[in-house]
Formats: structure tokens, sequence, C-alpha cells
């Protein structure tokens, strides 16, 4: 059964637009089985690394996996993976200055207990040594 | 400021603390030796002095301990300057106290004032008065009476000829025992034992006759 010339071409628009939507659906429930897990798994990483920051940094980090967790709970995947793999990358960068100063922490510890040991005991309060330690997260 | 920039700004800070730290071992190396020093001579005698300057050094190490690294140097500095200055003074504070103390004197209120006088660093005063207190020492060597002590609380030693209480039984300078048989050297003229092979003042040996008595005879059958 033929259709009539005058119905061919709002029946293909109509067929281009349920095109559309199936790809549209089938994209998105694609998307939901393949990123959903990643960006779960991204952020239960975040989570654990935000769990050894010293506490001056757990702020910023804690507002971006909020962020992020928006991000999971509006489906939004990719932007969700995209916020936690920035905040990992931060924590990173962090952590390799937080490690140099828990380093030179324990090296200025030492020297103070050698001190200690030849009868000078220092004040630590006056020259800012328990402050610092509070910060990296290593105080006596 | 982000967390990455605090902890930037804190690992400079912890760095600055630690070279503050370092910075600190060597003076406080300083004040261990200074503090060593004032065991040995003249402090020995002079305990208020070594009290005050044990005193200038705890401060000094109140410093080092607050981290305040130039603050301690140049105190290290006035305190050796000081102690520079005071030694001299020190060391004849020192000798005068033996002295006084082999006589038997055990504080002179004259040399306590002299102390004050170094540790309030008038020097040129304390040296004055030093000078003057050893003429009257001296004086009192020779001249017994000058001392407050009466001339028949002291004698002249036998052997080294410096005055010492009467009722000692042994020179508290040469170790002479009273009462030990003496004699005149033949060559020197000096007192000597006469259980002395030799004088000790000329190395020439003694004749039999002046060691009689000390000798035990050889008896020959």
């Amino acid at each position: 059964m033929a259709l009539p010339g005058e119905l061919l071409l709002p029946l293909s628009f109509i067929g281009l637009a349920l095109l559309i939507i199936a790809a549209t659906a089938i994209a998105a429930i694609w998307d939901g089985r393949r990123n959903r897990p990643r960006a779960e798994l991204g952020l239960r990483e975040l989570s654990d690394r935000i769990a050894i920051l010293p506490d001056f940094a757990k702020g910023e980090f804690t507002a971006m996996l909020d962020d992020a967790r928006t991000l999971l709970a509006q489906k939004r995947y990719r932007e969700c993976m995209k916020r936690s793999a920035e905040a990992v990358k931060g924590i990173t960068e962090l952590m390799e200055v937080v490690r140099q100063g828990r380093a030179e922490l324990r090296s200025i510890e030492t020297k103070v207990e050698e001190l200690r040991s030849r009868g000078l005991v220092i004040d630590r309060h006056a020259v800012g040594l328990d402050s610092v330690s509070r910060f990296w997260g290593e105080g006596r | 400021m982000t967390s990455i920039d605090v902890a930037r700004e804190l690992l400079l800070r912890t760095r600055n603390i630690g070279a503050c730290i370092d910075s600190i071992a060597e003076p406080h190396r300083k004040v261990i030796e200074l503090r060593n020093e004032l065991s040995r001579e003249p402090f020995g005698e002079l305990d208020r002095v070594v009290d005050d300057l044990s005193a200038e050094l705890r401060s000094i190490e109140e410093l080092l301990s607050r981290g305040m690294v130039n603050e301690a140097w140049s105190s290290i500095n006035v305190y050796e300057g000081r102690v520079s200055l005071m030694t001299p003074a020190l060391r004849q504070l020192a000798g005068l106290k033996r002295g006084m103390r082999a006589m038997g004197v055990v504080a002179s209120p004259e040399l306590l004032a002299i102390e004050d006088m170094v540790l309030g660093s008038d020097l040129a005063e304390a040296e004055e008065a030093l000078r003057s207190f050893g003429t009257a020492g001296s004086a009192a060597v020779t001249k017994p009476e000058a001392v407050s002590r009466s001339e028949a609380e002291e004698r002249s030693c036998a052997i080294c000829g410096r005055m010492v209480r009467a009722d000692l039984d042994q020179c508290p300078f040469c170790g002479w025992e009273v009462g030990a048989p003496s004699a005149e050297c033949p060559e020197c003229g000096s007192t000597v034992l006469r259980s002395f092979r030799a004088c000790p003042s000329c190395g020439k040996g003694l004749p039999t006759s002046i060691r009689e008595g000390t000798v035990l005879p050889l008896v020959i059958d």
C-alpha cells in the first residue's frame, strides 16, 4: 500500500524524531550502565583520599566530593567523574607537599630530641613547632 | 587561597623552623663550652661569680630555647667580653682566697666586697681594692700584727717561712710537721729537716753530722 505523497514528509519527520528519542534513551541507558560504576568508584577513591588528608585541607576537598555526589544523583556521570578526577589530582599534588612537610617535621623533631639530650629544651610553642605539627597532622 | 597554597606556605614555614633549630646547635655548643670553663680556674674559688655567670648562661639558653638565635649570639659576645675583662681580677681574687684559706681564714668580708665589685663591673675599683688588699696581705705575712689574728696565734714555718696558725701540726703550704728535727744547710744556710739526705734549696748532700740521730749507725763486728 503506497502512502500518499503529502504524508511522506510528516511521517519521515515523526520517524526521525522517534529515532532520535530512541537513540537518546539508548545512550542514557548505555551511559548509566557503563559510567555509573566508574563514577561511584571515583567517589569512593576520593572519599578514601580525603580521609588521610591533614585537617586544613579536608574542607576544600569535602566540598568537591559533595559536588560530585550531587552530579551522580543527577545522573551526570561524566561530569561527576571529571569532578572526582580533578579533586584526586589536587589531592595527589597536595599530598606530595604534605609528604615533604611531614619529612621536614620528623627531621626537626630528631634535632629537637638531640638538643634535649644535650640539656636544651626547645620551647615548641615559641618556635612555632606546635602549630606546624598540628597542621601536618603529626603533632606529638 | 586553596589548600595547596596553604600547604606550600606551611612547608616554607616548616623549613624556616628547621633552619632555626639547626642554627641553635652551634650557640648551644658554645654555651656548654662556656659553662665547662666555669668549673676550671680561676672560677673554682669564686662561688658567687660562678652563680652569677651561670645565671647569665641560663638566660642565654632561655633565648635559644625560644629560637632567638641572634639575640643569643649577642648575649654570648657580651658574656665573653665581660668574662675576659673580669678574668685578671678574678685570677688575683682566686689567688688571694686560696692564700687566705690556707692561712685558716674561711671568709674575708674584704674579698667578698671585691668579688661584688667585679660582679658589678666596677673593675677599676676592684683592681684598686685588690692592690691595697694585696699590700696589706703581704704585710700581714711579714708582720703578723697586721692580721686580725694575734701574733701569739701564728708562727713562721721553719721550712717555707710563711705565717701559719700556731695550732696547726703541719704547715699548709709545704707540709712540714711541727717538731720534726731541723738544721741549717752548711752550703746555703736554708732550714732543712734532719731526715733529709740533700738540701732541697741548693741540692748539696747533707753531712752525716746534720743527719745524726736520724740515720741508723752501721754496726761492724
